[in-house]
């Protein structure tokens, strides 16, 4: 049998008894203040035996439990290096009180110096015991454990840094995974405190996992380790974080299991459209309006109702978005350049837009320039030209474009080539020669162009 | 609906008795008492509300469905699912280790034996996206597109008789009584062509043992009944009573449906019945249809070219080739759920003859539909499904013959496919043992095609719920995972 892991688990036990000696020492130390009697010096000294040989044990102890692998971090090297100071100073002392308790039994006359100075050496080691206890019950209770209910003044301010703010290349792990760890994980899973040899600290060192393996499995929110954790019953030892802890709230957990759910992805842009508004509503400064392109506002809902009155679809294109999905479905044919021009005010909050067998003209192509933030565009069947497609040159984000059955030509060639942001067109039956096709397939390859062959 | 909302809507059996009891003036109170907080239905309310969700729960990848429901359950022996293996087991009996004492049908569990029939069909290899799919020589159009199919042979279900199987596959229940799958997504998230229903159904005959459907299956249930499928018929008017009688003009119709209109408004706000709202709706609705309809259904417009995707019976109103077509121009013109019903898959004796002409009359349609809705950039946002409600057994029913057999219906593995709207092109998903009798890889249950198909509708299926009798229904019960290995 391996004894020595039980051995090392018995540090928690036998740490406590060098501190209850050394505090028996003072009250031992109080009341002999003025005796400097043989007997008295000696039993002091037998405490101070005692005192040192305990700690001489709990270091022993806690250097098997540290190879038990189960803590990590800097908290751990502090503990350990002043817990070894503590036991130096224990042997120190017990040397002085040994000189004491000697001078004393030769009955010189004169003032026994060995004693204050062995008093000395006892605040020394109080501290030091002290200090080595507090890192040791930081690494078990965790950061902050001691002032978390203490005054004011004592608590350190939280040491999560401020939310990033919100641009279009923030990622949906940075706005919305990143504060729920820092506040609710990593102050037992960092480099300091590295708890059953988790670090949350970064992507990498989440991807490595744990002693228990893997943190999550991307896209499988029944078989991740975090979410089982969070689950269980608060009472069940395994419950993370631990039931002394601030536990996460509700829409806490729901985006880390959605996070998980949807391949952890460490890249997924906050802007993208698969990232639901209870999300959002996590980040109060940005919600749905970061993912939106302009602000709410300058929405002109008595536009939209008379839209739709008119029989247009205006929709969001998801819950808490003021990106809009337009489409001219039940109007197509009776729809005209005239009631595009009624899409004017609303351009800027057009992403999708579905003019497909309508009777538009290339008249209705300088209100379709103005939709800077149009990813989608349908012409399916419209009588549009290559004059009126010149003016989609400033559609910077277009990624579908649909020219099905128009009458643009090779004139467009240039267009499409210079439409960087574009990655499927359609082309089946527009005017495009072959050979236009076959060119604009070689430059752009990464390109889809289906010419329906 | 708000429940605070909903109570004050609602007129108790006490309440009504006691307005009945002080009289005409008190009803007349009452009435003005909820008329000016509700008066207004939340849609007049906000131009921006769509359907009960008001929006998609997350951006779409697929905006429609056209469902190619393949009526009595396809052999997926012989059409998708090939096990060259079997052709050396000829008339040996089903390994009851295979078997494991599955429930069978009435029909065939008083067989002395389970001889094992190997499919008849030649199979080809036809390019994909991974190493090629398999298909057989019954359906060479529809493996021509095998780049843009996802195919599943891991589908199974619970039920193991027709109208329990297609009930399941279109309400998520094998009992009657639940909203249709296009019901629910009408109620969730409202129609984007305000001139047409959102959920339109046709259906085609088929050959050999055709199944009874009945419109329990694109009914809406408990919700509101604007939300039912709209049957468009194969013969005379596509829809019922649409045609204004002999000597009414528009504007005669107009002035009347506007009456009737007014006296239904009064009803309404006497009882906050929402069937009533539901009923001027449909009727405005049928209104704008006079109109819509004709165009959407004159093919005159389709060129030759087009026409000739979907195969020679393309013209014959009613056949699949037909309904085809159609329901490409409702997906074009924002009908968001279109239902087909292709009847005559039953075929649990003489299948080889039977089979072949069934997918005749079915392959050529819809690689049609398939290639023209991909060559007009349609496939981007539309998902196509085919399949059945279940599988047929490996095991002959009947007598077993070299060049004849049948099969009986199995539930515990089928095939089925989809195509656009989100789905990965080009690939095959789950596995089934030599016998394509269990799953041993990639099985997809009913209830998480349902989520999938949601998911890519931008609806989360836990999420779009309604309260009736007392609990929460949705599509999914309480089951239901999307299957996220098939998402492109």
């Amino acid at each position: 049998m391996d004894w020595l892991p039980f051995l090392g688990r018995l540090h928690p036990v036998v740490l406590h008894l060098p501190i209850g000696a050394l505090f028996t020492i003072v009250v031992a130390e109080l009341w002999l203040w003025r005796s400097s009697q043989r007997k008295d010096q000696r039993l002091l000294l037998i405490l101070y035996l005692f005192a040192m040989a305990t700690a001489l044990l709990s270091i022993a102890t806690g250097l098997i439990l540290h190879e038990e692998d189960a803590y990590g971090g800097s908290t751990l090297d502090l503990h350990e290096k002043l817990g070894i100071a503590t036991g130096v100073a224990t042997l120190l002392i017990c040397g002085l009180a040994y000189l004491a308790a000697r001078r004393a039994g030769s009955g010189a006359a004169s003032a026994n110096h060995w004693v204050p100075a062995r008093q000395c050496g006892l605040l020394l080691c109080l501290g030091l015991i002290t200090v080595t206890g507090h890192y040791g019950g930081e690494m078990t209770h965790g950061k902050g454990f001691l002032t978390e209910f203490g005054p004011a003044f004592l608590q350190r301010p939280l040491e999560t840094a401020a939310p990033v703010a919100i641009d279009v290349d923030t990622t949906v792990f940075a706005a919305a995974i990143v504060p729920i760890i820092e506040n609710y994980c990593v102050y037992c899973h960092d480099g300091e405190t590295t708890k059953g040899k988790l670090r949350m600290d970064s992507p990498a060192a989440m991807l490595a996992g744990g002693r228990s393996g893997p943190l999550f499995v991307a896209g499988d929110v029944e078989n991740s380790l975090m979410l089982q954790r969070l689950h269980l019953p608060l009472e069940d030892e395994e419950h993370m974080p631990p039931a002394t802890k601030r536990q996460p709230g509700a829409a806490e957990i729901a985006a880390l299991t959605w996070w998980i759910e949807h391949g952890a992805s460490f890249e997924m842009k906050w802007s993208d459209s698969q990232v639901p508004e209870s999300l959002r509503a996590l980040r109060s400064d940005t919600s749905a309006a970061a993912a939106s392109v302009v602000p709410e506002a300058e929405l002109d809902l008595e536009l939209v109702r008379q839209l739709r009155e008119q029989l247009l679809s205006v929709q969001r294109i998801q819950q808490g978005d003021n990106r809009f999905w337009v489409n001219f479905n039940a109007v197509a044919t009776t729809a005209g350049d005239d009631l595009v021009q009624q899409l004017r005010p609303l351009a800027p909050f057009i992403v999708w837009l579905d003019l497909s067998c309508t009777q538009i003209t290339d008249a209705s192509m300088a209100v379709i320039a103005g939709m800077q933030h149009l990813e989608e565009l349908n012409l399916n069947g419209c009588a549009v030209s290559d004059q009126g497609m010149q003016a989609l040159g400033t559609l910077s984000r277009l990624r579908r474009l649909n020219l099905t059955g128009t009458r643009v030509s090779d004139v467009s060639l240039p267009l499409l080539l210079q439409l960087e942001s574009l990655e499927t067109v359609h082309l089946f039956q527009s005017r495009l020669s072959p050979e236009a096709v076959k060119l604009l397939r070689n430059i752009r390859s990464e390109l889809v162009v289906n010419a329906g062959d | 609906m708000d429940p605070i909302e909903e109570y004050c809507r609602n007129i108790t059996r006490r309440e009504f008795f006691s307005k009945m009891a002080v009289g005409a003036g008190a009803m007349a109170f009452g009435e003005l008492l909820t008329r000016d907080g509700l008066a207004a239905r939340p849609a007049d309310a906000n131009p921006l509300q769509y359907g009960q969700m008001g929006a998609p729960h997350y951006a779409p990848k697929a905006k429609r469905v056209i469902y190619l429901f393949q009526n009595g359950g396809p052999s997926q022996l012989d059409i998708f699912d090939y096990k060259p293996g079997l052709q050396g087991k000829f008339n040996e009996d089903l390994p009851d280790s295979v078997r494991q004492g599955q429930r069978v049908t009435g029909m065939t569990s008083g067989q002395d034996r389970f001889p094992v029939a190997p499919s008849i069909f030649k199979f080809k290899k036809y390019p994909n996206h991974q190493d090629g799919l398999w298909v057989s020589e019954l359906y060479p159009h529809t493996a021509s597109m095998a780049h843009e199919m996802c195919v599943m042979y891991g589908m199974h279900t619970e039920a193991i008789n027709h109208v329990p199987g297609i009930t399941f596959l279109q309400t998520g229940h094998q009992q009657p009584g639940r909203p249709a799958m296009g019901s629910w997504m009408s109620y969730g998230l409202g129609s984007a062509n305000d001139n047409l229903p959102s959920y339109v159904v046709m259906i085609s005959q088929g050959y050999g043992n055709m199944q009874a459907i009945s419109s329990n299956l694109w009914s809406s249930g408990f919700l509101p009944s604007e939300h039912q499928g709209i049957n468009f018929r194969g013969a005379g008017d596509p829809v019922l009573y649409l045609s204004d009688p002999k000597g009414v003009n528009r504007h005669d119709r107009r002035s009347m449906l506007d009456a009737i209109a007014d006296l239904n408004q009064e009803e309404y706000h006497r009882t906050r019945d929402n069937e009533i709202m539901a009923r001027i709706a449909q009727y405005e609705m049928a209104y704008r249809m006079q109109a819509s309809v004709p165009e959407l259904t004159d093919l005159s417009d389709e060129d030759e070219d087009t026409l000739a995707l979907y195969g020679p019976n393309v013209h014959t109103p009613g056949s699949y080739a037909y309904n085809c077509i159609m329901a490409r121009r409702m997906a074009e013109r924002g009908v968001r759920f279109i239902q087909l019903y292709n009847r005559g898959w039953d075929q649990h004796g003489n299948l080889p003859n039977e089979i072949k002409k069934q997918c005749m009359a079915s392959d050529q349609p819809q690689a049609g539909l398939l290639k023209d809705l991909k060559r007009r950039g349609m496939l981007d946002d539309t998902l196509v499904v085919w399949g059945g409600e279940f599988g047929r057994g490996v095991y002959s029913q009947g007598k077993l013959t070299e060049d004849n057999y049948g099969r009986d219906h199995h539930p515990k593995c089928f095939t089925m496919w989809m195509a656009g709207g989100g789905v990965k092109p080009g690939i095959t998903y789950g596995q089934t043992d030599e016998y394509s009798y269990n799953i041993l890889d990639g099985g997809i249950h009913v209830h998480d095609l349902h989520a999938t198909m949601f998911h890519l509708l931008g609806i989360n299926h836990e999420k779009l719920t309604y309260r009736y009798q007392g609990r929460d229904f949705r599509l999914t019960d309480v089951h239901g995972k999307v299957v996220r290995n098939i998402l492109a």
